[in-house]
């Protein structure tokens, strides 16, 4: 007798179509490749070009991720991508306003690059959000009907949890972080202020102590080998890139090492290390 | 590392999710473990022997046998 519910997930269809989506991750493309070049002005002649590529680098992982079967790790993914998108994209947005009323110019008439990137920036955070209500992830989760394990639905909880708090801290900086020069000063090494960055770092720090020991240690072996396999790549990621970017600098070949681009590119090899060993 | 699991389940009329709540670990560990994609623990392994009620040599085997 053949058993039920097996594997139900990999016959289940994809929700977006790769053809449509791709259209709506073009669009984010253009939009942020348009706001680079208009945003620096004041930045080294590489830089555009490196921050373009980046980008293309991110939809182009959104689009690639589509185009593998429908399954939850690829739902989350892109759910996570997109919502990372959407957060750049609005936050962009309130710092271009926040600049407008800073210098006192809201009532105009405001430069024509502020009116392209504030109209370029709420685009893409629209498209954004619309493609994560049209993926629809949470159906993922109510649709499938199977039964979970106590340690399962906990661990999933406590993951929850953990994005949640370290979710409010990010949006946070993201709001607060406020510069003149650049719209966008998340990244940047810019003053944030004190209460602000007291909010982030403390639900930073809550936020990772839930997931790195409470869902560690409530998660099942098998998805404890996976985020092994996280912590390893992004560990050896790191330890490897630092030290020669380090030296580059110092020889003048590159800028100085930037702390949260190394850290964004090690939490992505992380995360496709994870996917990979949860999936494979 | 081979096993039977797949078969014992399938005998029983268990779904992967239904045997994953009965271990007590996620349906994707039941998965990776039936294709060999993963090796359980001593104590995972002791937890199946026991819900299937036979011993373990019963369900997992060296491949080099």
């Amino acid at each position: 007798m053949m058993p039920r519910n097996e594997d139900m997930h990999e016959d289940r269809p994809a929700r977006l179509s790769p053809a449509a989506l791709s259209v709506l991750l073009g669009i984010i493309a253009v939009c942020f490749s348009f706001n680079d070049l208009l945003v620096a002005k004041t930045s080294r002649a590489w830089q555009p070009l490196g921050v373009l590529a980046m980008n293309l680098l991110m939809v182009g992982a959104i689009w690639g991720l589509l185009k593998l079967k429908p399954s939850r790790p690829k739902v989350a993914a892109v759910s996570m991508m997109l919502g990372i998108v959407a957060l750049a994209g609005f936050a962009v947005t309130v710092s271009v306003v926040r600049t407008l009323v800073a210098t006192k110019t809201l009532s105009g008439p405001w430069p024509w690059q502020t009116v392209c990137v504030f109209a370029s920036n709420l685009l893409i955070g629209v498209v954004a959000i619309w493609s994560f209500l049209w993926l629809k992830p949470w159906k993922e989760w109510k649709e499938s009907g199977e039964p979970l394990s106590p340690s399962t639905q906990k661990a999933r909880n406590l993951l929850a949890l953990s994005g949640m708090v370290c979710g409010a801290g990010s949006v946070a900086l993201y709001f607060g972080a406020f510069s003149k020069d650049r719209p966008s000063a998340f990244f940047s090494n810019s003053p944030v202020p004190l209460r602000i960055a007291i909010f982030a770092i403390a639900s930073w720090l809550l936020g990772q102590a839930i997931n790195k020991w409470w869902w560690y240690f409530s998660a099942d072996e098998h998805q404890r080998k996976a985020d092994d396999v996280c912590n390893l790549v992004s560990w050896a990621l790191f330890f490897t890139v630092t030290p020669a970017w380090w030296v580059a600098a110092r020889a003048g070949l590159l800028p100085q090492p930037n702390a949260m681009l190394l850290w964004v590119v090690a939490v992505g090899a992380g995360a496709i290390g994870y996917f990979w060993r949860r999936s494979r | 590392m081979k096993n039977r699991l797949k078969v014992l389940r399938a005998e029983r009329n268990w779904s992967q999710a239904e045997l994953a709540l009965r271990l007590d670990v996620s349906r994707q560990a039941v998965n990776a473990i039936e294709t060999g994609k993963h090796d359980p623990s001593l104590q995972l392994v002791f937890r199946i022997a026991r819900l299937f009620e036979i011993p373990i040599e019963e369900i997992f085997n060296d491949a080099q046998e």
